[in-house]
């Protein structure tokens, strides 16, 4: 919820709220774009451009409600576009830096329950992590979800599902 | 990584670059000709240019079919080929015609619908109050869970196992008075006083009784203890007596009639 009133904040003229939204949330944006792009300075660079457009079009937003996937969702536009660019297929092959992602994740995880959530997740489909990171990590409605992933509620539901039985299988 | 000062100062000096006025002019549609226009010249990239145009409309419906048909699971869109004006105002116009059910949150987790609740909130709308309250109902279906607990020796007792294994000789009645008046309340605001009303009656009768009879009890006792006293010699008529007193505690009823034992054992350590 401390985004969302930040992001009214900031609409409401207080320019330092934006600065508290970026450094509040930016851990996370990036965190969530390295599930798309094997580099995390790569990662940064389209977080920095969201909090960029999101600055640019702040009063199309009716309110704060949405400003996290709204995030979320223009990081994986981007990163699904740049995924294809020179500079991220020369990462392809890299892993990521250890060091970076877990220093990541320790800003963002913040409780054993979501640490546990994240480190079960490994080895399942890329749209099953996601769809579970959306929801147990940043917490989203599945109608969040489903702008984030660019498709319906039901779809979403359906989702979330087979992730479940999936990841209880993995544990 | 960069920290958060590095990234704040990358994110303020791009957006200075995008609000500074643009430098130098767009460029001119090109001098103007000495002579007339040279079509021969010009007919070939026409050319170039329909066929481009005509091949386009050939094939741009087909490969846009393949691509709807590749993959139904994958969530990957189209949307990669927007640009990202478009997108955010595709974004938003969603969010705008979007249409919040209440059903949402019988399926969602409780983190979700309490942060969609407090956005209801904010907004103040009549409507949005009337979502909210539908959705507290679901999530709690039977209020019968929700009765308050009586803490037991530092055990939490459901209203259930309360009602089955009161011992009032090991409650005190501050303790119960509270805890039934919880109950009552708690009944009351959430209109099942109908189902627990009888139970709660009942308990309150038999806890009356107890504790009316159990002060009765504690001064019948205290006169027992004061009359073994005085006669009690004997190790055995020691041992009968004490046990007799502990039984009193039990019940009123018993009380009397172990009153009446202790006027025997009286008179059997007389001898």
């Amino acid at each position: 919820m401390y985004i969302e009133s930040l992001f009214e904040r900031f609409k409401d003229g207080d320019a330092y709220a934006f600065d508290d939204l970026v450094v509040e949330y930016k851990n996370n944006l990036i965190l969530f774009i390295t599930r798309f792009i094997n580099s995390v300075p790569l990662a940064e660079s389209i977080a920095k451009e969201a909090f960029i457009e999101l600055y640019r079009n702040k009063d199309k937003f009716e309110d704060g409600s949405h400003i996290k996937a709204y995030l979320c969702a223009y990081a994986r536009y981007r990163a699904i576009s740049l995924k294809k660019s020179p500079e991220a297929r020369a990462n392809d092959n890299d892993p990521i830096n250890a060091n970076d992602l877990i220093e990541l994740e320790n800003t963002v995880l913040t409780s054993e329950e979501q640490r546990f959530i994240v480190d079960s997740m490994k080895g399942l489909d890329d749209d099953y992590k996601t769809v579970l990171y959306l929801v147990y990590i940043e917490e989203m409605s599945y109608s969040e979800v489903g702008r984030v992933l660019r498709t319906d509620k039901e779809r979403v539901k359906d989702l979330v599902a087979k992730a479940k039985t999936a990841l209880k299988n993995n544990i | 990584m960069e920290n958060n000062n590095d990234f704040l100062n990358s994110v303020h000096s791009q957006l200075n670059d995008d609000y500074a006025p643009e430098n130098g002019g767009s460029g001119g549609m090109g001098g103007p000709s000495d002579g007339g226009v040279d079509f021969s010249k010009i007919l070939p990239v026409v050319a170039i240019l329909v066929a481009v145009v005509v091949l386009a409309i050939i094939f741009v419906p087909k490969i846009i079919n393949r691509m709807n048909n590749k993959d139904e699971t994958t969530t990957e869109t189209t949307t990669e080929e927007t640009t990202t004006e478009e997108f955010t105002t595709l974004f938003i116009e969603e969010i705008t015609t979007e249409e919040e059910t209440t059903t949402e949150a019988e399926t969602e987790p409780d983190t979700t619908r309490k942060h969609r609740e407090t956005t209801t909130k904010k907004k103040e709308t009549t409507t949005a109050k009337k979502t909210e309250s539908t959705t507290k109902k679901q999530s709690r279906s039977d209020p019968m869970n929700g009765i308050p607990k009586f803490n037991y020796m530092g055990q939490e007792l459901s209203w259930s196992d309360f009602k089955k294994t009161t011992k009032f000789d090991t409650i005190d009645q501050k303790d119960f008075d509270n805890y039934i008046a919880k109950v009552k309340s708690y009944a009351a605001s959430n209109n099942i006083y109908g189902e627990i009303g009888s139970d709660i009656e009942t308990l309150e009768k038999r806890a009356s009784s107890y504790y009316s009879k159990s002060s009765t009890t504690k001064s019948s006792e205290t006169t027992t203890k004061a009359s073994s006293d005085e006669t009690t010699t004997k190790k055995s008529s020691d041992e009968t007596t004490k046990a007799t007193s502990n039984e009193t505690t039990k019940s009123g009823e018993e009380t009397t009639t172990k009153a009446n034992d202790s006027g025997v054992v009286e008179a059997t350590t007389k001898k």
